[in-house]
């Protein structure tokens, strides 16, 4: 095939949508587009009939309140010192207190003599 | 009835000015969808769903660009959804079929003929739009919008939210990539007619 022949089928193709009609849907479009509407509401319409259920708000009421219940204790739980932090302090504090304790009253004792 | 009453009317849940809008604007965004994806079942499915959406979200149209912009956005939005879709699937049926988990045989789609094609070009729009298949999906779709549309640069601009100028060097890649595939098409035809 020739350089020129082939650029010529080439812009011949290029230009094939010239005039072009635009074309439209089958007749019971909107019928169709109604149906769908309908079935997307129906869709939601079941979710918040289902959500709206007695049994299943009081189930998702307990729920949320029980989740909050435990992360509230767990946050307690680890907010209070440990068992090693709190014998490690009552150590300090004792030893302490025991110490000056000791050699004031030693102190005194001496100065009565 | 102006397009600016019968939103207004919609926007309060008026089914007849849905109604209209539907059938004003119908064959707009089907000939965009069409154009887009080659198939009038899945054109229609997504005009479809582009005028749900219209009902569903009119109170979000402020009326700062024109209704048929708008629609025109939604349309490429849903295409482009749908395109992304359908390329999902065939990766799946791809991945499925190495394991032999599918069984099903991979068809070509059939050659596409636009209904709107004036009778002595329908062959050579045909091997077009073949060649339009086989674009990037921005290319495509600046292409169908306009040649198919007939929309000018700066329509076509505000459609893909993007500036004139990017338009021009799309449209200008689109031509010559389409040049591309039309010639190694036609080189082949030629080669096969030969022999």
């Amino acid at each position: 095939m020739k350089k020129h022949e082939l650029e010529k089928k080439i812009e011949a193709t290029l230009n094939s949508l010239e005039h072009v009609a635009r074309v439209g849907p089958g007749p019971f479009f909107y019928t169709q587009v109604q149906a769908r509407l309908r079935k997307d509401r129906t869709a939601w319409e079941k979710v918040s009939a289902f959500i709206a259920q007695p049994a299943v708000a009081f189930s998702v009421i307990c729920l949320v309140i029980s989740l909050n219940t435990f992360v509230i204790f767990q946050t307690e739980s680890s907010s209070s010192p440990s068992y090693t932090e709190q014998k490690n302090s009552f150590l300090s504090d004792e030893s302490d207190a025991d110490v000056f304790a000791f050699y004031d009253e030693e102190t005194n004792n001496t100065d009565a003599q | 009835m102006s397009e600016w009453i019968l939103i207004e009317q919609l926007k309060q849940g008026d089914e007849a000015a849905f109604k209209t809008i539907v059938e004003t604007w119908q064959d707009m965004v089907y000939n965009t969808a069409l154009g887009i994806v080659q198939n009038p079942e899945d054109a229609e499915d997504i005009a479809q769903e582009v005028f749900v959406q219209v009902y569903e979200s009119i109170h979000s149209f402020k009326g700062e660009a024109k209704f048929s912009t708008w629609l025109y956005k939604i349309t490429v939005t849903k295409t482009m959804d749908h395109l992304r879709r359908k390329k999902r699937k065939k990766r799946f049926a791809f991945v499925q079929s190495l394991f032999g988990a599918n069984d099903e045989i991979a068809h070509d789609p059939p050659d596409f003929h636009h209904p709107g094609v004036v009778l002595d070009k329908k062959e050579t729009a045909t091997e077009l739009f073949k060649a339009i298949e086989q674009l990037p999906d921005n290319q495509k779709i600046a292409f169908t919008l306009n040649k198919l549309e007939g929309l000018n640069y700066q329509e076509v601009s505000e459609i893909m939210n993007t500036t004139v100028p990017s338009i021009e060097s799309l449209l200008h890649r689109a031509k010559n990539n389409l040049k591309k595939l039309l010639e190694i098409y036609y080189r082949e035809k030629y080669d096969q007619n030969k022999f």
